[in-house]
């Protein structure tokens, strides 16, 4: 058709052929997407290809140390932060496995097959000076972004671990916490950079929020936080709030969502916003009586676009009810019933009996996937909402608390790390 | 070729050996690339893609034909009565047969597709890339990749035992 060509009025420009001149192929080969496309032989000779191809590697611990080791080209790839950034986008973080609280002490439990499962001893609490056996006050309070927090009631110090690196900080406990009440916490990634995302964050700062009951002798009870930063090494201002209900030793996850942590306790949720420096109390849907004396089947999630929900496993292991916060102007929250999933949809977890909830049961969210963590029984599985499949990750016996551990790893991040058969 | 069918505009799409493929303006702009020069009006009628001979335009836009919206102004199939989970099931189903070609056309499908801005064909293309070699050792990724291995043996050692473990 040459009437066709005759109007062509826009073309593209032409290619920039690239040279395979030594001294060409010793600079980066990069060019922004839309660009003209250079005649080369193979896409992994462009850097921006390269990316998008490896971007697919699986997941898994060993995928970017493997693919450093095939050439010079691959290992830049593999060991630039930008790229890593671009990883950790295109994933959903890998578990690598579950620290749990037994009767005899914090056991790291992996998940994934070898080459990927973890068995070093970093990953013992052990290899840090730490007896976490019956009678030494040693407590897991939370597992997030690649580190691990502890508090040893008799020492009345807080212990977070980046088990990763083997990297450990120690920080004695505020005197306001120091009056026997329980306490909960939570740890969290306090990197500033906006590029930062989330995925490898056991070299960036950190922060520890803890909370708990202030002594009374007369009036309402109040409910106290603290926020620790790692950068300046101090804690900060003494935040309080009364309350009507008193924190538990139930091993309550503190659920991150936005910018607040959420802990769940009777009828009600401790909210702390960690940009306003905040602590808050939001009443619990009525339904939360169904699980009133369960505190590890019911915890906050987010839902859709970054609201704050509840989900709840009924005491009879009917179903798992799903509610969304609304706020109003004034300020005031309401909940409304999202979604109910009942449990016989779930494929590949065992069914109670009529009536019957299984002997253990614990609903845990993950937070990174949106998944349900379900210890049932004797089992741990993941349960992925939006499919309504489940898998079994590993058995667990004599398990008072769980919290996953995910983290990508990054060539040279493990050096020496024995992931091992 | 394509022919003009009554309502839809037509829009040229040219390849560096001469080939013209006349494609619906909504297939063409699957093509991120193609959708911003025409809707900075920058095209005309027929636009020149280089480098990307016919062969692979043609797959190209066999690729976009299949997975151009059908609702709307080009709704060819009536999507109102066919499930979103069996659309996406038969989408995959084609992609898997789509795929199924030798490297080198995989590799020319994959600059096409960051050429053209498409991002389906950019994840499938590449995806495949990355499943046919998950398994394999080093030297069958080089060899399968045409990768040259340019460490020193003891570079090699090097980076091998700073992550034995990731080779076991």
């Amino acid at each position: 058709m040459p009437a066709a060509v005759a109007r062509a009025r826009a073309s593209i420009h032409m290619p920039t052929r690239v040279r395979r001149a030594k001294e060409a192929s010793a600079r980066s080969r990069r060019r922004r997407r839309g660009s003209s496309p250079a005649a080369l032989s193979s896409p992994l000779e462009d850097d921006d290809l390269l990316w998008e191809i490896l971007l697919r590697l699986p997941p898994q611990p060993s995928s970017l140390p493997r693919a450093s080791a095939v050439c010079k080209r691959w290992r830049c790839a593999a060991t630039d932060p930008r790229f890593h950034r671009r990883f950790f986008q295109h994933h959903r973080k890998p578990p690598l496995g579950f620290f749990e609280q037994r009767v005899d002490g914090v056991v790291f439990k992996p998940v994934l097959d070898p080459p990927d499962r973890i068995l070093h001893q970093r990953f013992d609490v052990r290899f840090h000076g730490i007896d976490s056996g019956r009678g030494t006050g040693v407590k897991l309070l939370g597992c997030r972004h690649g580190r691990l927090l502890i508090i040893r009631s008799l020492q009345q110090e807080i212990i977070v671990i980046a088990p990763i690196t083997g990297k450990e900080h120690r920080v004695q406990v505020p005197p306001e916490f120091k009056s026997g009440c329980y306490v909960n916490g939570a740890v969290l990634c306090a990197a500033a950079d906006h590029n930062h995302v989330h995925g490898s964050c056991h070299s960036s700062p950190f922060k520890v929020v803890l909370l708990s009951m202030g002594r009374y002798l007369i009036g309402p009870p109040i409910a106290l936080a603290r926020v620790y930063y790692s950068e300046t090494g101090i804690w900060g201002d003494l935040i309080s709030t009364p309350t009507p209900c008193q924190l538990h030793d139930t091993g309550t996850h503190g659920s991150l969502v936005g910018n607040a942590l959420y802990w769940s306790c009777d009828d009600y949720i401790f909210q702390f916003d960690l940009e306003g420096q905040s602590l808050a109390l939001i009443k619990a849907p009525r339904t939360i009586n169904d699980a009133r004396d369960c505190f590890d089947m019911r915890e906050v999630i987010e839902i859709m676009d970054g609201a704050v929900g509840l989900a709840i496993l009924s005491h009879y292991y009917y179903n798992i009810q799903m509610w969304q916060m609304k706020v109003n102007c004034q300020g005031v929250a309401k909940w409304v019933l999202w979604k109910t999933i009942d449990m016989r949809n779930i494929h590949g977890i065992p069914h109670g009996f009529e009536g019957e909830r299984p002997e253990l049961c614990r609903l845990r969210y993950d937070e990174d996937t949106d998944d349900i963590f379900l210890h049932v029984g004797t089992s741990v599985y993941v349960v992925q909402l939006k499919s309504m499949q489940s898998k079994k990750l590993c058995e667990a016996h004599y398990v008072n608390r769980y919290y996953s551990f995910k983290s990508f790893y990054m060539p040279g991040d493990c050096s020496s790390l024995a992931l091992a058969l | 070729m394509a022919t003009r069918e009554a309502g839809k505009k037509m829009i040229m799409l040219k390849s560096p050996d001469g080939m013209e493929f006349e494609v619906e303006e909504a297939v063409a702009m699957e093509s991120q690339t193609i959708r911003k020069m025409i809707e900075d009006d920058c095209a005309d009628t027929a636009i020149l893609i280089p480098n990307i001979n016919s062969k692979i335009l043609s797959r190209v836009i066999e690729y976009c034909n299949k997975h151009v919206p059908t609702t709307g102004a080009t709704g060819a199939a009536a999507s109102d009565t066919v499930a979103p989970a069996a659309l996406a099931e038969d989408l995959k189903i084609w992609d898997a047969e789509f795929i199924k070609v030798n490297r080198a056309t995989r590799f020319d499908l994959i600059q096409a597709a960051s050429y053209l801005n498409i991002k389906g064909l950019l994840d499938l293309t590449s995806q495949t890339t990355i499943d046919t070699i998950s398994d394999n050792s080093l030297e069958e990724i080089r060899s399968f990749l045409s990768t040259k291995n340019d460490y020193l043996p003891e570079e090699e050692q090097t980076i091998r035992r700073e992550n034995q473990w990731a080779f076991q």
